[in-house]
């Protein structure tokens, strides 16, 4: 299975509402083209994604949060694997695309494509709901799954190393500002100030 | 870190609006941590990188909150490429506290000498701007103020604990 493939079953099962975060390379273009919401946030830089989705969870704790995740993004920062197990979200759902290499960068092979499994040491950091898909059957059950549980949900769906060159056309200062604004109107609360408050 | 001097320091967290705290543990600083991980007013994040700290900080952000990571010199080390990538260069305020050591007179010893080569420098590279803040009576003015810019620039901004602040 693809990604794209995966991401065009996950697309229909998500609501407007539901924020998500993708990792850098070609899913964001890929994501935004089956998706184009502004409750996306795109190409968030190697190994920053799942980190930087579990702060969002925190502080949003009515909100669902996907992460959008890679295979070389996850294995810079193992460590975001416990501290996810550990502070356990019950609105954080994270998909890692795993393609056993580094595709948009030449397509060396990432750790997975040896003996590595991302799945396993997601389950052994303490992520109750860690699972391989290895289809497209199982991927839909498990991300219907995932979305109707409380709880965080960590799916590592072994994909081809193939990707679709797609482009968001937008940079990370425009993604902030879109997503940030779509935060502040859909939670009715003000985020970036632009005057200071009288501080005496 | 005396308690009465961890006080001023989480107090001045309070003060700032400050309600999100990622931290790694360090020697000088885990005081105050422990009293800002003691108080439900905040949501904390015990990391296991200081990078994926910057990270979490950044997502709290994004959502409405009000970050603070709260770590030690090498932390920042550890912390560039997140720093450098995320929160410079999409513009996300976070604030940065650190603790400080190795400044010429402190009675620390020759492992910290290191910290007076890099932390400073850093900043500067990486266009952090940042306030020392040495004294206790100083360090509420400095926090605040630093997290009043960070939030109207848009920017990362840190503060740096060290000297007597920072002293049993």
């Amino acid at each position: 299975m693809t990604r794209y493939d995966c991401l065009k079953i996950l697309a229909p099962l998500l609501k407007d509402e539901d924020l998500v975060v993708t990792a850098l390379g070609w899913v964001a273009g890929e994501w935004h083209s089956l998706r184009p919401k502004e409750s996306n946030l795109y190409q968030i830089n190697m190994g920053m994604c799942t980190p930087l989705s579990l702060g969002l969870s925190l502080v949003l704790p009515r909100r669902r949060v996907v992460a959008l995740e890679s295979d070389g993004s996850v294995l810079l920062y193992l460590g975001s694997l416990a501290t996810l197990a550990n502070k356990k979200p019950k609105n954080l759902f994270v998909v890692v695309f795993d393609n056993q290499c580094y595709l948009a960068t030449g397509g060396l092979p990432t750790a997975t494509a040896g003996v590595t499994d991302l799945a396993a040491m997601a389950k052994a950091a303490g992520i109750v709901h860690a699972f391989e898909t290895k289809t497209l059957a199982e991927f839909e059950e498990q991300a219907r799954a995932a979305l109707g549980r409380e709880g965080p949900t960590y799916i590592v769906a072994k994909v081809e190393a193939a990707g679709k060159r797609m482009s968001t056309d937008m940079d990370g200062k425009e993604s902030k500002y879109r997503f940030v604004r779509y935060i502040e109107k859909s939670e009715g609360i003000k985020i970036i100030g632009t005057h200071a408050m009288r501080r005496d | 870190m005396k308690t009465e001097y961890a006080t001023i320091v989480h107090q001045a967290l309070k003060e700032s609006g400050i309600n999100f705290v990622a931290y790694l543990p360090d020697d000088q600083i885990h005081d105050a941590q422990k009293l800002v991980v003691e108080d439900p007013s905040f949501t904390t994040v015990a990391v296991t990188n200081e990078g994926e700290g910057v990270a979490a900080c950044a997502g709290a952000w994004l959502g409405g909150g009000k970050p603070a990571l709260i770590i030690a010199d090498s932390g920042l080390l550890v912390a560039t490429w997140p720093l450098a990538s995320l929160t410079v260069s999409y513009g996300i305020p976070i604030l940065v506290l650190i603790a400080h050591r190795g400044e010429v007179g402190d009675r620390a010893n020759w492992r910290f000498i290191t910290y007076k080569f890099t932390t400073e420098p850093l900043l500067q590279t990486l266009q952090i701007p940042y306030v020392t803040a040495r004294k206790p009576e100083e360090t509420k003015e400095a926090i605040t103020g630093a997290q009043l810019s960070a939030a109207l620039w848009q920017h990362p901004v840190a503060v740096l604990l060290s000297g007597e602040i920072l002293r049993d």
